[in-house]
């Protein structure tokens, strides 16, 4: 492997690493409870809510702050021009969308979490699963034994509060 | 239709007793409840269990704990039982009527307060304490707050969008479109629905049977001008967003590296010590222009606010 930047790996990186797994695998979930239901109006809201978390993995990861705030994300995708609310404006009607479109959606929404899950220097296991969730916290642990021999202080876990 | 324990967790295919079997002794003491989109009548079947417990005894007061009843996550979260009523004590009163219920002159209560409030709005005893979380004789202020803050967001997310659009920038009609949707929020809060959550809005609106022109316009809104034809609908007249928001200062240190002025923000990110700014919104566009005014709001050099008395006056006016 090529060597790594610690302090980018424990600072930038790590913010994308837990965003990914409290914000964006929740919401994927929440597209699909959308679509079973037959709501395909809320799968296209749930859509959208993704595709701003997933959009917003690339910028943390060049040092633009994670949050879990819905102003300061369309900030963040509107100074950068992100296609992803480019396309936003575009799209029909959020009550115009059919099954196919949602399914097709969230097809395009899990390839491109799991583009977003490439860019990170280390495997995240998938979070909300009884399988996944003890190993998350041991890699938490891990990351935060690392910052401490870094001198960083405690990672800061506010910006996932609503 | 109401929302049973038993209704609200058969969405998730579980039950109240394999619920409390889970729980198992984190239920002798306190009172607790089901709370979040399940409890509300929006959940679908991948949602969460969410669950308050109400417990004086305990320290960890607000620290989220997760368990697995199958694959569904439950999160129990401690709160100490005299936050409810202190938190009813604290709303305004003062209310003006807007076309689909009441809204607040009182001040703007943050996003986590307003998450609270809609949740305990809503919650289910999960077992032999049937009394509701909230004052229900401060359900109008609890109606009108929640609402009121709809409103500040629909002000923020049009601040965006408005810079946005100065900057030159192709996400513009996205931002303006974000902010439109938004409006909905308005109408739903003020309808009684205070539950908050963006992935909610088109099921609120539908629950209180929001009319069509103004469900198909939010959703068309691409300008300012879009903007303000459905802020009308929901009686309120158009906006000047620069004129409600003040910018205000994170952590920033100023700083000089090879003759560059930098701002060193949160300790981390070094940006330019020209988007270390604050104040009224249109003062600082005037001062370093929209994109500078965008891009210390994205990097965080500044958090955005919406100005309790210039809101208060708009909601008036």
């Amino acid at each position: 492997m090529k060597a790594l930047n610690a302090y980018w790996v424990t600072t930038d990186a790590m913010d994308a690493a837990v965003y990914l797994a409290m914000r964006i695998e929740g919401s994927l979930e929440d597209i699909q409870g959308a679509i079973d239901d037959g709501d395909f109006t809320s799968a296209f809201e749930c859509s959208t809510i993704a595709a701003n978390a997933i959009a917003l993995i690339s910028h943390i990861l060049s040092s633009a702050p994670p949050s879990s705030d819905e102003v300061l994300i369309l900030a963040t995708l509107a100074y950068e021009d992100d296609d992803v609310l480019v396309a936003y404006g575009e799209a029909d009607r959020a009550t115009k969308q059919t099954r196919a479109s949602a399914v097709a959606r969230l097809a395009e929404l899990h390839d491109a979490a799991a583009a977003a899950r490439s860019l990170l220097p280390f495997d995240v296991p998938h979070m909300r699963t009884p399988e996944g969730f003890f190993p998350t916290v041991r890699v938490a642990k891990e990351f935060e034994r690392l910052r401490a021999r870094l001198g960083l202080s405690a990672f800061g876990w506010s910006f996932l509060e609503v | 239709m109401t929302t049973t324990l038993h209704s609200a967790l058969g969405k998730v295919g579980a039950t109240p007793v394999a619920l409390r079997d889970l729980l198992g002794s984190l239920l002798d003491a306190g009172d607790a409840y089901l709370v979040g989109s399940l409890a509300a009548g929006y959940g679908t079947g991948m949602s969460d269990i969410d669950v308050h417990i109400f417990d004086a005894s305990v320290e960890s007061h607000g620290a989220p704990m997760m368990f697995f009843l199958g694959r569904t996550i439950v999160d129990v979260v401690y709160f100490d039982p005299t936050e409810p009523s202190a938190l009813s004590a604290s709303l305004s009163k003062d209310l003006m009527r807007l076309p689909h219920g009441p809204c607040s002159l009182g001040a703007t209560r943050s996003r986590k307060t307003l998450a609270r409030l809609g949740r305990w709005a809503t919650a289910i005893p999960l077992q032999g304490s049937p009394q509701p979380v909230l004052d229900q004789s401060m359900w109008e202020a609890t109606i009108a707050t929640s609402t009121r803050g709809a409103v500040a967001d629909v002000v923020l997310l049009a601040a965006v969008a408005e810079l946005a659009e100065a900057a030159g920038r192709a996400t513009a009609p996205g931002a303006w479109r974000q902010a439109g949707r938004s409006v909905l929020e308005v109408a739903s809060r003020a309808s009684g629905e205070v539950f908050v959550g963006r992935k909610w809005t088109w099921t609120k609106a539908a629950a209180v049977g929001l009319d069509d022109a103004l469900v198909e316009g939010a959703d068309d809104v691409r300008t300012a001008g879009h903007l303000a034809r459905v802020l009308d609908r929901v009686g309120l007249s158009a906006l000047d967003p620069a004129g409600l928001v003040t910018l205000r200062r994170n952590q920033v240190d100023e700083i000089a590296i090879a003759n560059r002025r930098l701002a060193l923000v949160d300790g981390r990110r070094l940006v330019d010590a020209r988007l270390a700014c604050s104040g009224r919104l249109k003062d600082v566009v005037s001062s370093i222009g929209p994109a500078d005014a965008l891009a210390a709001i994205a990097y965080g050099v500044v958090w955005a606010q919406v100005d309790d008395n210039a809101l208060t006056d708009w909601i008036g006016g």
